[in-house]
């Protein structure tokens, strides 16, 4: 009896103790464990009131009612329940099995209370917002922070979806890109646009409370190909992430762009619970783009080969313009190979993933296994990963508690090429290959060997001989584990201290045989087949310490403090062997390589990072809160020039406030509104992306006539420090006719100084460029999130969610006038007064359909010569801006912005009975898109297969195309970098859509769930996008967006899972 | 109840924007609109009805299947007035009428609008046709230029473009009735250089054999090639056998056949020249390109020029050309020698192939021999000479001493050698006496004279040093040997 005592003492504490600790005590998580024991009556003002249904209406029984760390109660069968409150404006938090735990206003009324209950995760105003400082709930929260809970989702998403792809759509203002189709690809992550020019985009991660790193150390020797660290959490293991868009000072010179905090599998129940689930999907080879099929082709290239000067004689005599069947190589150029069906191929991926929960009250764990084949739509390409996680939670003395969260992942993955390795990439060769070239060697008299067939003669690469005996793995692996110690000192006071390791090991192979792949031109020789393996390990210890100070006065008054220090020590090394020439084939390892080409190579990382924060919560009566936030940084990578001494620590500070109106009198009695909170930000954050040793002189070797010495590596900036981003937020939170309709709307602007700008220096110097902090740019913009349930009947509900969200960039300064950039054959222009990063090049009007008005303009086109060419019949108009009638890189203007006007998402949610439909459309309006592959299928100067719509090119004076003219090399420029390839990226996306079926396992013993779900995914995508898909990153800088490099498409799939909960 | 319409009307929703969806490919508009390009030459010709009559050609040939490929093509499409043209027996006979059409087919594109003002654009019948200016191809104007289909253009022209024979066919198409014509046919068997006998024998048989094995076509011009062109003036028997005549005493062979093949020789090669001259460009005088001076007297023309698809034939009553322009000096340069002797390696080594300027800085080669010691006297440097006419030749020499001494040296012609191959003074065909060669003289020298009774080469010429072996003494140069024919 006792100890039964006890324990029920020892638990009560421990909720007392959680609820003091929070500011708003709710485990949103724990729905099976009831409070056992109500806490001690106290004296207060006696409130009544019903708990019912937001769904049936009903009233509900059970229910837990607690003014936290004062009273509690439980409905009655009717539903009603009596609670003794401190005052009229308190909060009551409910909260009951199955439903969402809420807190509710009294707003000064004692009686006649209705409060309605929503399913779980149903508001976002409830949500529990895992913040640098705490948690905390979004309905008091002050700062601009959105929740994404995984759990509705999870269990049905595509297995093929990692954690960036999960959020696309799910977060106003979060914009995630997909890299590419290709398995385990990363997504490209930005929150409110970008601050930086140089320096990252990209969010921070924190991930358990340990800063998770997602960049990716080694060069990629397959080409186009990156590792995403962050993609190796299963979007099963993750219960929840908090997005915080605007006050992110705690994290000091990392907080710049915003913060993504993950929080995996939480061990907080006591009954085991078991999850098994399996998935099998089927990925769908994607739309062929459409190139010209044999006949179209041949035309081209013998009307090309004329341009090329080879006269009419030996014109007729090129291997393929022989029309005899039987003769010598006619079979070989006489077929009709649709490249892109060798190429791509349907999959099948699939999942199993097993997550046992469960423990004492001393000790809960929360175990998972994971297996995942996901496959691609290049043939052979595809990801394994094992991944198990360990979350527990230890209970070692009554004062001191452990959380430990381990995972270790391995993924290997099988790549090939992609993007614009024209001579490697099996689709850009899908795409370019000439269709009547077969894939197998045809010998004279029409028979097929089974061998492949080698380079043609056009000197192109075999796709089939790539994917068939190329080479391309990337085994990786990353131990990421962190053990958070907290020692509650008594309720207002506790101590914690996280301690964690990040060990990422990566290990790059690949090979490219001889036989059907281009040789290469190396400095002192010729690359037959070609291999590269490269290691990268990443090594962190990252601690984070600090104290809790919570306490609440008078029960009006709640201060909650928290004050501690973070360090960060990280080593990375890469190292990178190529090599060349090896004997056959089938010696496949850098080793077996010629002595003499082999290639070696490496880059050694280290850098250090400690923070000092102090953050405190004050709030008044839960109407009014405020908070404050401090940080100083103290980085390795920052200069260290003694004489002016303050760049060597970041001093972040940021302010947040908000006023809950609708606890106000005067809209105590509005039906409409039953919350409003307006919020407001103003603060500063760094971001410390400014290279590991760019601040100190570094000497590189080099090697001069076979000597070897060292030499400067760059021009030092003892003065580089941080960029500092000013962030200011205004928003409303609104919940609208019993919290049918949920809205959030934050404008928010963002300035960067000490931007991070590559100036040019003299040429005298030896050196390209200088790092200083010397640009400026601000962003500015605003988003909308709504939710809202449109139908409401027991039976059937229809929930619809908008997420929109719009930025807008200026550059205000840039140290040297306008910078140009270069990717993937597009030019970017960044000039003050403008947004950064537009695509600049020349402006087209049509094709000249006869060459006596293109005399009558009378533009001509400088040759590398020096020659003045008119223009003729067949080429393009170009806009001579400068008015000097040559067509040049002077006529360049603006032709397009990469970054969209409005992004954003619809969710739509039809639950009935037992079946759900659920569909998430994404959506991008107004963002430019550089098709370089449509440049590449549409250019008309080489070899290469083009675009259907090429058989439209001019071919005689007074054709009216809009296709130029097919010119071997395109002397005019025709294809030059222009508002030709430039299109509109707008896209709507059925991205997920989910039918599913909860079947009733009431009667079932030891089952508690059986679920089968239907997904398809990226279902249809309207666009006038000419491209596989209006998607896609291929680099991590901000100057590489929106251009279309080749990389693989992203594809439909069609998945079937069953989840069974025992 | 209500739900469940609302079911429906949701599946109605979905399945119309699938509908939607699958109407709206972003590439359907770029796919070929142009109703010309979806149809191939063949069809594009069979369709206008101006062109009907070609087109039915076409398929007769079965140029139709060539015309419906892949590969490109231009095509100059006579109109159906213009087929009415065509002679019968043309469009009668399947070999003449392929060869016909196929004279209106062209691979690769040919605009109207071009770079070059006049081309010649081969057509696939082998001949050429010049395509000038925006209009003109062969002797047919374009009316309706630049009709593109699929895999080509085709320009409508207003005469039918029948095939030509070449300057060569048609020298063979007239040999029966001109002696000039069945001259050059004839050196189809006659060889004239001992090079000819060779190509006869390896000469596989057809049409490009003329080309290799006729002595005229392989020596002068290959008038049978299509890808030149040229002007043959083609002499009225009477005005040949003028001429013929006046050349035999300087040809005289050892029998009289052979003296005649050679004066026919030696005149006809001097009536071809590289280029094809319309009579508006043709000059007063022309040089051959053995540097032989062809006066043209334009009124001796007969009647207009014969065009044909690889040059032009003037028919010419009179051909006077003079003996003076036709019989060449010879000139032969020093460093051009053939061997010398004795050959032993020392003596290489004495030798010097000089590359120099005069003192007008004009630059010459030379050849000059200095400071000979291991070998005795009586060392001398050999020459040939071909084709010298049988008359009496002046002889100069142009002998340029760098030395401080005078030296002596000597021209032998016709050399004979004794059996240990030294010359053989009394039966050599001419020996000039020692001469000294003054020191820096840059003139030509006058050295004698010598008569030649047969025309043909002289196999050896020798310049001898003088017979000592003081260095400085029996040294040799030689700039050049000039031969001058003189006129009997």
């Amino acid at each position: 009896m006792l100890k039964n005592l006890q324990l029920t003492c020892l638990i009560s504490i421990l909720f007392a103790g959680s609820f003091t600790e929070q500011l708003h005590a709710q485990i949103a998580q724990d729905s099976t464990q009831t409070i056992t024991a109500a806490p001690k009556k106290i004296q207060g003002i006696l409130v009544k009131g019903v708990v019912k249904s937001a769904k049936t209406k009903e009233v509900l029984s059970g229910i837990n009612i607690a003014v936290p760390g004062f009273s509690a109660a439980i409905t009655n069968n009717d539903g009603s329940f009596e609670i003794g409150v401190p005052h009229l404006e308190a909060l009551l938090t409910v909260s009951g099995q199955d439903f969402q735990t809420k807190v509710f206003p009294l707003k000064s009324r004692d009686a006649g209370i209705e409060i309605f209950l929503f399913e779980e995760y149903y508001s976002p105003l409830y949500q529990v917002a895992n913040l640098p400082a705490g948690e905390q709930i979004n309905y008091a929260t002050t700062k601009a922070s959105s929740v994404v809970n995984f759990k509705t989702n999870q269990w049905s998403s595509p297995v093929k979806e990692s954690v960036g792809d999960f959020l696309q759509g799910r977060v106003a203002g979060l914009n995630s890109v997909r890299k590419s189709g290709v398995p385990g690809a990363g997504a490209y992550l930005s929150l409110r646009g970008f601050n930086s020019l140089y320096a990252t985009n990209k969010p921070l991660i924190v991930v358990d409370g340990m800063i998770y790193d997602d960049e990716d150390y080694g060069s990629g020797i397959i080409k186009n190909n990156s590792s995403s660290p962050l993609e190796n959490i299963d979007v099963k293991d993750i219960e929840n992430i908090t997005v915080l868009k605007d006050d992110a000072s705690l994290y000091g010179t990392k907080g710049a762009n915003g913060v993504l905090i993950i929080n995996t599998t939480r061990p907080t129940e006591l009954t085991t619970k078991i999850d098994f689930t399996m998935y099998g999907a089927v990925n769908q080879e994607p739309d062929e783009l459409p190139v010209m099929q044999s006949d179209a082709y041949r035309t081209h290239i013998y009307q090309l080969e004329a341009s090329r000067g080879l006269a009419q004689i030996p014109l007729t005599y090129l291997p393929y313009a022989n029309d005899n069947p039987g003769s010598v190589g006619y079979y070989k150029y006489h077929n009709e190979t649709n490249w892109q069906d060798k190429v791509f191929k349907s999959s099948i991926s699939q999942n199993y993933f097993l997550k046992v929960r469960g423990g004492d009250n001393i000790a809960k764990y929360g175990l998972s296994v994971g297996y995942l084949n996901n496959k691609g739509i290049i043939e052979d390409t595809e990801s394994n990963r094992y991944s198990t996680r360990l979350n527990a939670s230890l209970r070692l003395t009554e004062k001191l508690t452990v959380d430990a969260n381990m995972s270790f992942i391995n993924n290997i993955q099988n790549q090939r090429d992609q993007g614009f390795a024209y001579l490697t990439s099996p689709m850009y060769l899908a795409l370019t290959k000439a269709p009547f070239l077969g894939a197998n060697v045809i010998v004279d008299d029409g028979s097929v060997s089974p061998n492949l067939s080698d380079v043609d003669d056009f000197n192109v690469s075999n796709p089939r001989a790539i994917i068939d005996n190329a080479i391309g793995v990337n085994k990786n692996y990353r131990f990421f584990g962190n053990m958070n110690f907290k020692y509650v000192i008594n309720n207002t006071w506790n101590v914690n201290t996280i301690f964690g390791i990040t060990y990422n090991k990566e290990r790059e192979t690949f090979f490219i045989p001889d036989r059907g792949v281009t040789d290469i031109i190396l400095p002192i020789a010729i690359g037959k087949n070609r291999s590269g393996s490269e290691v990268q390990i990443l090594n962190t210890l990252y601690t984070d310490t600090y104290a809790n100070y919570s306490k609440k006065f008078k029960n009006e008054h709640k201060l909650d403090v928290r004050f501690g220090f973070r360090t960060q020590g990280n080593k990375s090394e890469t190292d990178l062997g190529l090599g060349y020439n090896s004997p056959t084939d089938d010696f496949t390892s850098v080793g077996s390589g010629s002595n003499l080409l082999r290639e070696v190579g490496g880059v050694l990382g280290q850098w250090n990072w400690l923070n000092i924060y102090a953050n405190g919560n004050y709030n008044y009566r839960d109407k009014y809160f405020l908070s404050a936030s401090y940080a100083v940084d103290g980085s390795s990578r920052f200069g260290d020039e003694s004489s002016t001494g303050d760049n060597q620590y970041a001093l972040m500070t940021s302010i947040t406030g908000a006023w809950l109106v609708s606890a106000e009198n005067f809209l105590k009695n509005s039906n409409t509104f039953n919350y409003l909170k307006l919020r407001a930000t103003i603060g500063t954050a760094g971001n410390d992306d400014i290279g590991n040793f760019a601040a100190q002189k570094y000497y590189i070797s080099q090697n001069l006539l076979g000597v070897q010495g060292l030499v400067r590596g760059n021009i030092a900036n003892p003065d580089l420090q941080w960029e500092t981003v000013k962030k200011f937020n205004l928003g409303a939170d609104l919940a609208l006719f019993n919290e049918r309709l949920n809205v959030s709307l934050d404008l928010f602007a963002n300035k960067t100084e000490n931007m991070l700008i590559y100036e040019t220096v003299l040429a005298s110097t030896g050196f390209d460029y200088a790092v200083s902090n010397s640009g400026s740019m601000k962003t500015r913009g605003a988003e909308l999130s709504l939710n809202s349930r449109i139908i409401n009947s027991p039976d059937f509900t229809f929930d619809l969610g908008v997420n929109l969200a719009t930025y807008s960039n200026r550059v205000l300064s840039l140290p040297n006038g306008t910078i140009y950039s270069q990717f993937g054959g597009a030019t970017y222009m960044t000039e003050v007064g403008n947004d950064a990063n537009l695509f600049y090049g020349l402006k087209t009007n049509g094709v000249y359909a006869t060459t006596s008005d293109a005399q009558a303009d009378g533009f001509s086109r400088r040759l590398t010569n020096g020659e003045l060419v008119p223009f003729k019949g067949g080429d393009m108009r170009f806009t001579d801006s400068n008015g000097d009638k040559v067509i040049d890189d002077n006529d360049r203007m603006v032709i397009g912005n990469p970054n969209p006007d409005l992004t954003g998402s619809i969710t739509a949610n039809f639950a009935y009975k037992r079946f759900y439909l659920q569909g998430l459309f994404n959506f991008s309006v107004g963002n430019d898109l550089y098709n370089g592959v449509r440049y590449n299928l549409e250019k008309m100067s080489g070899y290469e297969n083009q675009s259907v719509a090429v058989e439209n090119r001019w071919r005689a004076e007074g054709q009216q195309t809009d296709m130029p003219k097919a010119t071997w090399g395109d002397p005019m420029g025709n294809a030059s970098f222009s508002d030709r390839w430039i299109e509109d990226g707008s896209y709507l996306r059925l991205k997920t859509l989910v039918l599913g079926y909860d079947f009733n396992v009431e009667k079932m013993n030891y089952i508690k769930a059986i679920k089968i779900y239907a997904t398809a995914n990226n279902l249809f995508t309207f666009t006038d996008y000419l491209g596989y898909d209006p998607e896609f990153s291929a680099t991590s800088s901000i100057f590489g967006q929106g251009v279309d490099m080749g990389m693989t498409p992203q594809f439909k799939t069609f998945q079937l899972g069953l989840r069974l909960g025992l | 109840m209500i739900s469940l319409k609302l079911i429906y009307k949701i599946l109605f929703v979905s399945i119309l924007t699938i509908a939607l969806v699958s109407c709206s490919d972003p590439w359907s508009d770029r796919e070929t609109n142009d109703e010309n390009l979806k149809l191939t030459l063949k069809e594009a010709i069979l369709n206008n009805p101006e062109t009907s009559k070609f087109a039915e050609a076409l398929v007769k040939t079965g140029y139709d299947k060539v015309l419906a490929s892949s590969l490109t093509y231009t095509v100059f499409v006579p109109t159906n007035d213009a087929m009415d043209q065509v002679p019968v027996s043309i469009l009668n006979n399947t070999d003449n009428l392929v060869l016909f059409v196929s004279n209106h087919i062209t691979p690769a594109i040919y605009s109207t609008v071009r770079d070059k003002a006049s081309e010649k654009i081969i057509m696939y019948s082998n001949k050429y046709l010049t395509f000038s200016g925006t209009n003109t191809i062969g002797d047919a104007t374009i009316t309706t230029p630049d009709q593109y289909a699929k895999n080509g253009v085709f320009h409508i022209v207003n005469k039918p473009l029948t095939p030509k024979l070449n300057i060569w066919q048609y020298v063979n198409a007239v040999s029966s009735s001109s002696a000039m014509s069945k001259y050059m046919v004839s050196l189809t068997e006659l060889n004239i250089y001992k090079a000819d006998s060779i190509a006869k024998l390896v000469t596989a048989p057809g049409v490009y054999a003329d080309s290799l094995s006729n002595s005229y076509l392989r020596n002068v011009y290959n008038l049978n090639n299509e890808k030149n062109s040229y002007t043959l003036f083609l002499m009225d028997d009477g005005s040949y056998t003028t001429e013929v005549d006046k050349l035999k005493p300087y040809l005289i062979k050892n029998n009289a056949a052979r003296s005649d093949t050679y004066a026919s020789y030696f005149t006809v090669r001097d009536m071809a020249f590289p280029k094809a001259y319309l009579p508006n460009e043709l000059p007063n005088e022309l040089t051959t390109r053995f540097g032989v001076k062809i006066p043209i007297d334009k009124t001796q023309i007969i009647g207009s020029p014969i065009v044909l698809s690889n040059g032009i034939i003037y028919r010419m009553k009179k051909m006077d050309v003079t003996l003076e322009n036709r019989l060449l000096t010879k000139i032969i340069e020093g460093e051009n020698n053939t061997s010398y002797f004795p050959s032993t390696s020392g003596n290489r080594a004495t030798i010097f192939y000089r590359d120099r300027k005069d003192p007008a800085n004009i630059l010459y080669n030379d050849i000059a021999q200095y400071h000979r010691v291991t070998e005795g006297p009586n060392f001398f440097i050999n020459y040939t000479a071909s084709d010298m006419y049988s008359t009496k030749y002046k002889v100069y020499w142009r002998a340029i001493n760098e030395q401080s001494n005078v030296f002596q040296q000597r021209l032998v012609v016709g050399s004979v050698f004794k059996a240990d191959g030294t010359i053989d003074l009394t039966t050599s065909l001419m020996a000039f006496p020692y001469m000294g060669i003054d020191v820096k003289k840059y003139d030509e020298v006058y050295i004698g004279e010598f008569p030649l009774a047969q025309a043909g080469d002289i196999n050896t010429i020798s310049l001898v040093a003088a017979a000592t072996t003081t260095i400085g003494n029996n040294s040799l140069t030689l700039d050049y040997l000039k031969f001058v024919p003189v006129i009997k």
